[in-house]
């Protein structure tokens, strides 16, 4: 995952919390040469998007100068090999808690050096929030974007850079992953986007989308209600303990109602009949895993469900899903899969993207590129 | 509230938990008889449903046997009244958190004695968990029924039956509940049933329906996640937290994520971007009412946006929220109803049921009893037996519900005979029977509720004198006052517990607690003795009346018709002139008032309001009058009591004792010119659109084109606005200065309406 690369070397996030000493090696990467940036904060992460040139060495290899001469003879190999420094252009996204912002904010001051940008796009709602005081650190002028344009750009720009952007997950397949091939015409699509709330908007065109519909109940639901039933208040560490929870401990499934009866029915007995079920009458102590993957499992049936819905209504078959919340985690991708397929007969297909949490900070930065009218292929 | 009343002695709901010392005339009432049960038990409460027959005591009236004798001279009352037993059917619902199940069952067991019936419906999903332990303890077989059909037949029927069971919830609007008048074609809508689940069900006839889907974030999420985050384990606690949090302090708003710029943006700051958005990342303590407030404006607008959304998909209109999970709370429909109205751009309407927890109880004992088919009846709300709505409401009466426990109560009664719509109503889907909704008008209704009030006391001495054998007349009486009282300080509060507040819930409410206590009908002897003596005064009356040249008389009757309806023991002003001066005579009436003749009419159909004068001296001349022309007549009276009313059993003794005197009424009785019809109410007031179906039938068949509705009760209180198809006359005696002064009259003032209807 992307993220997973990002963070690499593991407890950095976590030092973040008391300590500034940000590894610059690890975290902003050739921050010291980033020529524009782009920044999407969300209501609880930020994603900072710049384009940097990285200076690398390169094996070159060149022909001896052959003439007049029996070179043949001379020179044993055939041509030279050299090594010589190559500067390219590299995007580079990292994505944090809004927690470490002001922290991070600094950082980035400090090691801004090369750079002679003035401008930094920036979206998502934390945009205006923090614009003030990314200006002030900064000493950027903050260019603010449109968060659903923003959103739009970055996803139609991973769904025709990226090849296998978006796949497919299938529980019980070997892999669980199913990746697409670029499809040439990616229109129209709903893209739903988890961040820390759910927002639904239907694609038509490179421009023209529309905002359709959204709800309440997305990843800052997971990680707010998962951090006051845990007391875990990190995100990684509720989907860890969600992945290792039994769900069926706490909600009451179909099988719980009816008895044994269910099959008479028709019903499948592990269906859930209401999340959190058990825990209203029960007198008893709940496990945090269980608890947590409760949670996981309500909010992404729920948001599949609606996903299903919207499709519907608009005639749409594909919902790609973007946003921090999946973070390519298993046990999300398969009830969100679930759900859209049990509500939709499988008529819509549920789509998910390798760099979902990054489609905001991406379409900010392209953004400010079009002002650049660049045009090239990542 | 009838749950007050109802578990009068206190505490009785909270200490089932540990014991089981139910009071039986309080919570499983007249379950000795109880004929046939059906049971739906849902994730979390369990619904009881049950028959049972009632006695009670009604007055009867009978004919004297005159033959051979000169019955004139022997007895000085017209007719006698025996009091009897009556055995009457009601329907029981009873709701009670499913931990106390097997104390609730063992309760019926040691109960239950009468009973003949071997089996009982279940529904729910209950009904297949717990259905060894139903029949061991109640030694009865258990049938399920499926759950969405019994749903379904439940919803129906409250539709169809009980008036004013839906209503819209609009936040800031005064009042804030507005409901909806029955509609003849309830199909198609969208029921919402929030039990611990939500199941969303589209329904298209009374059996077709389909479930369209689900959600597993219901009432039992609310109360699960509920219980985990505030360690409270009860329901109505929880929802009574709810309703003292303030959820932006946890949500993630709009303006959070946005800080001040959410205007520029178009977008309110105050919608909610992320659920317990906050909780996420403060590192602070969260208050129990401000988790539980955020957790149930998650829930309800989870289930507001999923209902508009199917309700969309599937092209519906209309969404009913049905179980158990709303309860009344305002929090809770605010929210789905802002929700629905925020997702469907207003074209979504989001209505609530007043007895949305009994929607499967009432569909499985339909099932059961389909063999006696009760949709060959109609039936009624008791309103002295019922929990009004949000009974349950922790907000409104948070002390009373501390002690009143989980337990919520409906009684319906099974009326004889089926009601339908007077054909003659120009437009049964917007008939309103009331003239003004109390509930709207808070002055009107402060006035009311006072002047009900104030007049307890004389009912109360009233019902006890018309009891002077019975030895504990006066305790009844006292209980009477003690629920009937409480009926009004509850409608004080909660304006809209019964539906629609009016002068005719009032009046009704009381002749059910009237009923309850076995007053059957206080005004019975005061009737008899009226009757005899304007019995006596017709032959008077009507030499007079063919004495006066046609125009004259035509204008003596009418003053006749509005003077006898003076004589009104209902209204206060009235009875308190009839208290103090016994010599207040008709001829005195008349100098009261300050008071036609159309094209001769196939049919009239006349609604009477009072016994004695009233009926004898003023509508029966004006009966033979129209009978003389060539008029054919429907006197339609009351089935039961209500005040002095005549009733059709008075009414016929009335008529035959008027045809011994008066060849005109004698030989229209003979020919069926003149015909006596009951009304299927037994209310002061009078609901056009809930008729004997037999008196309708008559209206059609005879091609009734007169209505004449008389007396405040029926042509005041309501239908002053009532459009009908044929000619008719509203008429009546203000006899209320309040209402007189507001009407822009005094008190005496007449009404007269003569309306014809548009070409």
């Amino acid at each position: 995952m992307a993220e997973r690369g990002a963070s690499g070397s593991g407890s950095s996030g976590d030092s973040l919390d008391k300590s500034i000493t940000l590894p610059p090696d690890e975290i902003f990467r050739n921050l010291e040469n980033a020529k524009r940036f782009a920044i999407d904060i969300g209501g609880s992460l930020t994603k900072l998007a710049y384009y940097s040139t990285v200076q690398h060495k390169v094996a070159r290899v060149r022909s001896f100068d052959y003439s007049g001469k029996d070179a043949e003879q001379d020179h044993e190999p055939p041509y030279e090999i050299s090594v010589q420094e190559e500067v390219t252009a590299r995007l580079h996204f990292v994505k944090f808690e809004n927690t470490y912002i002001e922290a991070c904010l600094d950082f980035i001051k400090d090691h801004l050096v090369n750079t002679e940008t003035k401008v930094i796009q920036a979206t998502g709602g934390g945009a205006y929030k923090f614009k003030d005081l990314i200006e002030e650190k900064l000493r950027l002028r903050v260019d603010k974007e449109d968060v659903m344009t923003c959103l739009i750009k970055g996803c139609n720009f991973v769904l025709k850079n990226i090849p296998h952007e978006a796949f497919v997950y299938q529980k019980d397949s070997d892999p669980e992953f199913k990746f697409q091939t670029n499809h040439p015409n990616i229109f129209p699509y709903l893209l739903v986007n988890i961040g820390s709330g759910v927002s639904i908007v239907k694609v038509e065109t490179e421009d023209r989308f529309e905002w359709i519909g959204g709800s309440s109940i997305g990843g800052g639901t997971f990680w707010g209600l998962g951090a006051l039933l845990t007391k875990t208040k990190k995100f990684d560490e509720l989907l860890h303990l969600a992945s290792k929870g039994q769900h069926a401990n706490v909600d009451m499934l179909v099988q719980d109602v009816y008895g044994g009866a269910h099959q008479t029915l028709g019903l499948s007995g592990n269906l859930i009949a209401s999340s959190f079920g058990k825990s209203a009458t029960a007198d008893r102590e709940f496990s945090k895993e269980d608890m947590a993957k409760s949670l996981l499992h309500m909010i992404s049936n729920d948001i599949g469900q609606l996903a299903c819905l919207y499709a519907k209504l608009h005639c749409l078959d594909r919902v790609y899903f973007g946003g921090f919340f999946i973070r390519g985690h298993p046990v999300t991708m398969r009830t969100i899969t679930y759900s859209i397929n049990f509500f939709s007969k499988g008529e819509v297909q549920a789509l998910f993207l390798r760099h979902e949490g990054y489609l905001g900070a991406i379409g900010a930065f392209l953004k400010g590129a079009e002002q650049d009218s660049e045009s090239r292929c990542w | 509230m009838a749950e007050r009343g109802a578990s009068g002695s206190g505490s009785s709901g909270d200490s089932l938990d540990k014991s089981i010392t139910l009071p039986p005339d309080e919570i499983f009432r007249n379950l000795e008889n109880a004929k046939r049960f059906a049971i739906d038990i849902g994730g979390s409460l369990t619904k009881l449903a049950y028959y049972s027959t009632v006695q009670h005591k009604v007055a009867r009236v009978r004919s004297f046997d005159y033959s051979g004798k000169d019955a004139e001279q022997d007895h000085e009352p017209p007719y006698e009244i025996s009091v009897q037993e009556e055995v009457t059917a009601r329907l029981h619902f009873v709701k009670f958190e499913n931990t106390y199940i097997e104390a609730c069952l063992d309760f019926i067991k040691d109960h239950l004695v009468n009973t003949e019936t071997k089996v009982i419906q279940a529904t729910g999903g209950g009904a297949y968990k717990f259905k060894d332990l139903i029949e061991e303890k109640l030694r009865l077989r258990v049938d399920k029924e499926d759950v969405m059909t019994c749903l379904i037949k439940g919803c129906n029927f409250v539709l169809k039956n009980i008036p004013h069971e839906a209503f819209v919830y609009q936040k800031d609007s005064d009042p804030e509940f507005k409901f909806q008048t029955n509609h003849p074609n309830i199909f198609p809508y969208l029921l919402v049933n929030i039990g611990s689940g939500v199941s969303i069900v589209k329904v298209e006839t009374e059996d077709r329906f389909e479930w369209i889907g689900g959600s597993s974030i219901g009432g039992g999420t609310f109360w699960g996640l509920g219980a985990l985050l505030t360690k409270t384990k009860k329901f109505d606690e929880l929802l009574h937290l709810a309703s003292k949090g303030q959820h932006a302090n946890v949500d993630m708003l709009v303006q959070d994520v946005y800080g001040g710029a959410h205007q520029t943006l178009g977008l309110s700051g105050n919608l909610i971007a992320s659920s317990f958005g906050k909780s996420a990342t403060a590192d602070r303590e969260f208050s129990k009412e401000d988790m539980a407030k955020s957790l149930l404006h998650m829930i309800s607008n989870d289930i507001g946006q999923l209902a508009c959304l199917y309700a969309k998909l599937h092209c519906l209109d209309r969404v009913y929220f049905g179980g158990f999970f709303i309860r009344g709370h305002p929090v809770t429909m605010r929210t789905i109803t802002y929700s629905i109205n925020f997702f469907s751009k207003g074209e979504v309407q989001a209505l609530f049921l007043r007895h949305e927890g009994y929607l499967g109880a009432i569909g499985a004992f339909l099932k059961g009893a389909e063999q006696d088919n009760p949709n060959q009846y109609s039936w009624g709300e008791n309103y002295a037996g019922s929990s009004g709505l949000m009974s349950s409401s922790p907000e409104l009466c948070p002390t009373q519900r501390a002690r009143s426990g989980t337990f919520d109560l409906l009684e319906m009664d099974r009326l004889e005979r089926p009601l339908v719509n007077l054909p003659l109503l120009l437009d049964p889907s917007s008939y309103v029977p009331d003239t003004v909704d109390l509930t709207d008008d808070a002055l009107a209704r402060k006035y009311w509720l006072t002047c009900f009030e104030e007049a307890l006391d004389g009912v109360v001495k009233r019902a006890v004198a018309s009891q002077p054998g019975s030895v504990d007349a006066a305790e009844r009486a006292e209980k009477f006052r003690q629920k009937y009282w409480s009926k009004l300080q509850t409608l004080r509060h909660q304006p809209f517990a019964y539906g629609t507040l009016t002068v005719r819930s009032l009046l009704d409410t009381r002749e059910h607690c009237l009923n309850e206590f076995n007053f059957p009908d206080p005004y019975s002897k005061v009737k008899q003795k009226e009757n005899g003596v304007a019995l006596k005064c017709f032959p008077r009356v009507i030499r007079c009346l063919d004495a006066l040249g046609w125009e004259e008389r035509q204008l003596a009757l009418v003053k006749g018709l509005l003077a006898g309806n003076v004589f009104d023991w209902g209204a206060k002003a009235v009875s308190d002139v009839l208290e103090s001066d016994p010599q207040f005579g008709f001829e005195e009436a008349k100098m009261k008032l300050q008071g036609r003749d159309g094209p001769p009419h196939k049919c009239a159909l006349i609604f009477a309001d009072n016994s004695g004068i009233d009926v004898i001296l003023g509508v029966f001349p004006f009966v033979r009058e129209l009978l003389s022309r060539g008029t054919e007549v429907i006197l339609a009276c009351n089935s039961g009591p209500a005040l002095n009313d005549v009733t059709y059993c008075e009414s016929l003794i009335v008529a035959e004792r008027i045809a011994a005197m008066d060849p005109v009424v004698h030989s229209a009785l003979r020919e069926e010119r003149l015909l006596l019809m009951q009304t299927g109410s037994s209310s002061p007031c009078l609901d056009l659109s809930r008729l004997d179906k037999g008196l309708a039938v008559l209206v059609r068949e005879r091609g009734a084109d007169l209505v004449v509705i008389e007396g405040m009760g029926r042509a005041v209180h309501t239908n002053y606005y009532a459009a009908l198809r044929c000619e008719s006359l509203k008429l009546a005696v203000i006899k209320n200065s309040w209402l007189a002064e507001r009407l822009g009259g005094r008190l005496f003032s007449v009404i007269f309406k003569y309306e014809v209807p548009a070409e």
